[in-house]
């Protein structure tokens, strides 16, 4: 399994903080592998099929974050903004950014 | 001081807002930069903007108020079906200025917005540096749209302006989410507080008007012409409040948040796109294009919203430059008439865009006159043709 975890937007543009990172989940320990599983479940990542809208009507400035994982012939992915209500989304994206190599 | 002309339309407006005698002539007065029509020009607008910097208050006045009703004008045409009174023209008529209704909330460092209400109007200043910057900003934004363009709140109907400071832990950004603004303190490593820099939160609001305007969308061409209105009219905020003319600005955005290890003076900067940082903490160099033939395709920042406004940020400073005096003199109103021009589509590009201006430019000050031609050159330079 794979994930990937990327951000744009923002007051100002920064090339580091728009690049993506991404974690195997085989190279993690099994702590971290169930810490992962606990995140994607709280998440909702694949339980959705649809993308929540980047961009709020009339909005300038917000971030718009993105979590996409791959597991052989299955893929699903979400976006979310600064104002999510799900803790977990947020939590699952630094997850990955924190273990990316 | 002004003749009476155009009696026709002060009897409308009598009938439609029982507006005393005073506020119909001035009404009437101002048809010329909505109409055209010579019979109603009397006084030219540029004249009745020096005027409104005259010693006399009196005379200051009124002429600020003749300015206004271009503003005042299409709110009346658009609540033609309404018999409620824009606040606008009860201000006018009740010959007071409106005020701000400001709250600044402290979000205590949390993720979601916590409704922890700190500061709000008649309050003095508490002991949290950024909640004051916050209030005090927000009352030199609502100041400058009032003074300058009798514009009442973002939505020119005294909306009441919320701020939202200490979101999350370390967080270094600022945005509009539509409703209110909201604020991060920085992480202390590229970014210090976002409440320290006016031209922020005048950013920050001027993208509710933008949304109450011309509500471009926020991706490619007209998302970058949707921040460099923001970068204008910030920049604008903060000139007016340090008395600052086109010449003495630093026309620079977000100067004072950048952390001291950081190499760089500020954001973006207006004037010389491209040259307000290098530090590799930052990704590199600033990428700010100042032509369109260094226009940036990119999928990242939802199309390079906050790269390529360096192209109509550059325009804007030329015309500033060219024009002379306070940017909000004659740019400024350019602008602003442009933002509000209903012929200005939610995904205009800068060719749209850098017409408008010259048309408005044309409307306000006619179109064989130095501040259209002025207009043309400037987006000219750029490489904007049209
Ligand atoms: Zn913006």
């Amino acid at each position: 399994m794979t994930l990937r975890a990327s951000k744009t937007g923002g007051l100002f543009f920064n090339a580091n903080a728009e690049v993506e990172s991404s974690i195997h989940d085989v190279d993690l320990s099994v702590a971290d592998k169930a810490t992962l599983e606990g995140l994607i479940a709280a998440s909702g990542l694949g339980q959705n099929a649809s993308i929540v809208s980047p961009t709020r009507p009339g909005s300038g400035d917000m971030r718009t974050y993105r979590v996409a994982v791959e597991d052989g012939s299955h893929s699903a992915d979400m976006s979310f903004d600064d104002l999510e209500s799900n803790p977990a989304k947020k939590a699952l994206f630094d997850f990955v950014k924190q273990h990316a190599r | 001081m002004f003749p009476l002309i155009g009696q026709g339309h002060k009897k409308y407006y009598r009938k439609r807002y029982s507006l005393p005698d005073t506020y119909s002539y001035i009404i009437t007065i101002d048809m010329c930069t909505q109409q055209r029509n010579p019979i109603y020009c009397i006084i030219p607008p540029h004249l009745l903007r020096h005027l409104a910097q005259s010693e006399d208050p009196k005379l200051r006045e009124l002429a600020l108020r003749t300015l206004s009703v271009d503003a005042t004008v299409r709110l009346a045409r658009a609540t033609t079906s309404s018999d409620s009174v824009p606040a606008n023209l009860q201000a006018l008529a009740a010959g007071t200025a409106p005020a701000p209704k400001r709250s600044i909330y402290d979000n205590q460092h949390q993720a979601s917005l916590v409704r922890n209400l700190v500061r709000t109007e008649g309050q003095p200043p508490v002991a949290d540096q950024a909640v004051n910057q916050a209030f005090d900003g927000l009352g030199a934004t609502f100041d400058f749209y009032w003074t300058i363009f009798r514009r009442n709140s973002i939505d020119n109907a005294g909306l009441p302006m919320d701020a939202y400071v200490h979101f999350q832990t370390g967080y270094d950004n600022a945005f509009w989410d539509g409703h209110e603004m909201v604020f991060g303190d920085g992480n202390g490593i590229i970014f210090t507080e976002f409440t320290g820099a006016l031209d922020v939160i005048g950013h920050e609001l001027t993208h509710g008007v933008t949304g109450n305007e011309a509500n471009l969308k926020y991706l490619g061409q007209s998302g970058a012409l949707n921040e460099s209105i923001s970068d204008v009219f910030g920049s604008m905020i903060k000139q007016y409040a340090l008395k600052q003319t086109t010449a003495t600005a630093d026309w620079l955005i977000g100067k004072g948040i950048l952390a001291k290890d950081i190499n760089g003076v500020a954001l973006r900067s207006m004037k010389a796109p491209g040259t307000a940082y290098d530090d590799p903490k930052l990704g590199g160099k600033d990428p700010q294009p100042a032509n369109m033939a260094n226009y940036l395709q990119t999928t990242q920042d939802n199309g390079g919203v906050h790269i390529n406004s360096g192209i109509p940020n550059l325009a804007f400073y030329l015309v500033a430059a060219a024009l002379g005096g306070n940017s909000w003199d004659e740019a400024g109103v350019i602008w602003y008439d442009t933002i509000r021009d209903k012929s200005l589509t939610s995904t205009a590009t800068f060719s749209d865009f850098g017409r408008l201006t010259w048309k408005n430019a044309g409307h306000r000050y006619g179109s064989t006159s130095p501040q259209a031609q002025a207009v043309k050159d400037a987006w000219n330079q750029v490489g904007v043709v049209f």
